[in-house]
């Protein structure tokens, strides 16, 4: 874990899209989708291993012409380094309930966006072909799953469906 | 249950028909051992596909319907290797749905880089692409059938196809409309209907669900998350690991052309109402 003040983008096994004010990535090595929004993109962009966490913060003032305290900052670094998009992981300064009391705060005193990095995960291809070439993904009428469920089969000796929440990711 | 039969016994099958069609860049064959169930399997081609020699295709079906009870099945042959797709009794209706479901897997599995599938109701009213994404029991097949039963061509229910310009694509599958107790599928011209000929673009998604009650009353969303939330809805999610940038570019490109609207609602008539309407004064 880094306490350092310099956090540094990563780049490696990403793709990166720019879709307007917000980025896209997707995470090849964990087939996960990540939206930023317009001011977690910006705190992204700005870590480039120079950039202190004050630094970034004067960045988003001189941008966005709006006064923000380090704690906006610390608390998009606090998502990208959990979503693993940081070189290395940051240390949280914001936990519990003080980062409730932070999200409180910043968002009452700020008219910018609270950062925020929305996430999707993907199946992995290798599983889920045997699976969706076999039973699964969508909700079979004979399998009797509840409505919004998705009917998968959950073992490979098991001629049984099962239901699912979401869709399949389990071997068949 | 065994994936991989008696290799030996498949491979000693005479086939009745090898037949194969071509769906938008997806080439798709069928060896299939008795000419009737080759005849009905012909009805689910997709609508817009070509036939092809099936010498010409690059994904293989098997259909087996006359061997031993533990040979039948409809098969995905993968490297060479038959794998059970579905597994069937008695090859009736019911089967020939099942079948359908897995040949539509296959085709979003198999799709070329800039096509895409999602899981979606389609139409369009005027040229203008509309699409109403949503899991199984949201009501996506409701809301298209009051859409094209009001004069919006039908382009897909349930598998939508769009192409990295941001294109929805005809791909006009039987509805499947659920009863007490099953699903009854009707085209669209047996509903009146007429069906979608060319691409349009997509200029509406429809983030919505049924809820007894409710009141449609919709907001428009920000296209950036409205788009990324699309990606909830690929028909087979797992396809973007293997086009992610094509993938992401298709979102970002949605999200610049498209609006995103997003309410619940009760009835389906006042969708449809509203949206005519909608579109009338903002024309």
């Amino acid at each position: 874990m880094n306490n350092s003040q310099n956090p540094v983008a990563r780049e490696n096994g990403l793709v990166i899209q720019e879709t307007g004010e917000e980025v896209l990535v997707y995470d090849l090595n964990n087939n996960k989708a990540h939206c930023l929004n317009q001011t977690a993109a910006f705190v992204w962009k700005s870590c480039d291993g120079k950039n202190t966490v004050e630094n970034i913060a004067g960045l988003i003032e001189k941008e966005f012409s709006q006064k923000v305290e380090e704690d906006l900052v610390w608390l998009a670094l606090d998502q990208l380094s959990k979503e693993s998009l940081l070189e290395t992981p940051v240390m949280s300064k914001i936990e519990g309930v003080s980062r409730r009391d932070v999200i409180k705060r910043i968002g009452f005193a700020a008219t910018l966006a609270l950062p925020v990095v929305a996430m999707l995960s993907f199946p992995n291809q290798v599983l889920a072909v045997s699976c969706a070439a076999s039973f699964c993904g969508q909700s079979d009428p004979a399998s009797g799953c509840a409505a919004g469920q998705f009917c998968c089969r959950n073992a490979p000796a098991s001629p049984n469906y099962s239901c699912q929440s979401t869709a399949c990711t389990v071997p068949c | 249950m065994d994936l991989i039969k008696d290799l030996e016994k498949i491979k000693k099958i005479r086939w009745a028909q090898r037949i194969g069609f071509d769906f938008y860049g997806t080439k798709v064959g069928f060896k299939i051992d008795n000419h009737e169930a080759a005849k009905r399997v012909r009805d689910i081609f997709p609508k817009k596909s070509v036939e092809i020699e099936f010498g010409e295709t690059t994904v293989c079906f098997l259909l087996i319907t006359k061997q031993d009870s533990k040979l039948n099945g409809f098969y995905r042959v993968e490297k060479g290797f038959p794998e059970l797709a579905y597994d069937f009794e008695k090859f009736d209706d019911l089967c020939l749905q099942g079948i359908e479901l897995k040949m539509l897997f296959t085709l979003a599995m198999k799709s070329p880089p800039k096509m895409f599938y999602f899981h979606a109701g389609a139409v369009s009213i005027d040229g203008r692409g509309i699409i109403i994404p949503g899991q199984t029991f949201s009501g996506k097949t409701t809301l298209t059938k009051e859409f094209i039963r009001s004069g919006a061509e039908y382009y897909s229910d349930d598998c939508s196809l769009i192409d990295s310009a941001g294109l929805l694509y005809p791909f006009p599958i039987n509805l499947g409309i659920r009863g007490e107790i099953e699903r009854n599928y009707k085209s669209a011209a047996d509903l009146g209907a007429l069906e979608g000929v060319k691409p349009v673009p997509v200029e509406f998604v429809l983030l919505t669900g049924f809820k007894k009650d409710k009141i449609w009353n919709p907001r428009v969303i920000d296209s950036g998350q409205g788009s990324f939330q699309l990606l909830k809805h690929l028909f087979y999610p797992p396809s973007i690991n293997c086009k992610p940038t094509e993938t992401l570019g298709l979102v970002a490109k949605l999200a610049k052309q498209a609006k995103f609207l997003k309410s619940l609602r009760g009835e389906s008539k006042e969708v449809v109402c509203w949206f005519f309407d909608y579109l009338k004064s903002n024309n």
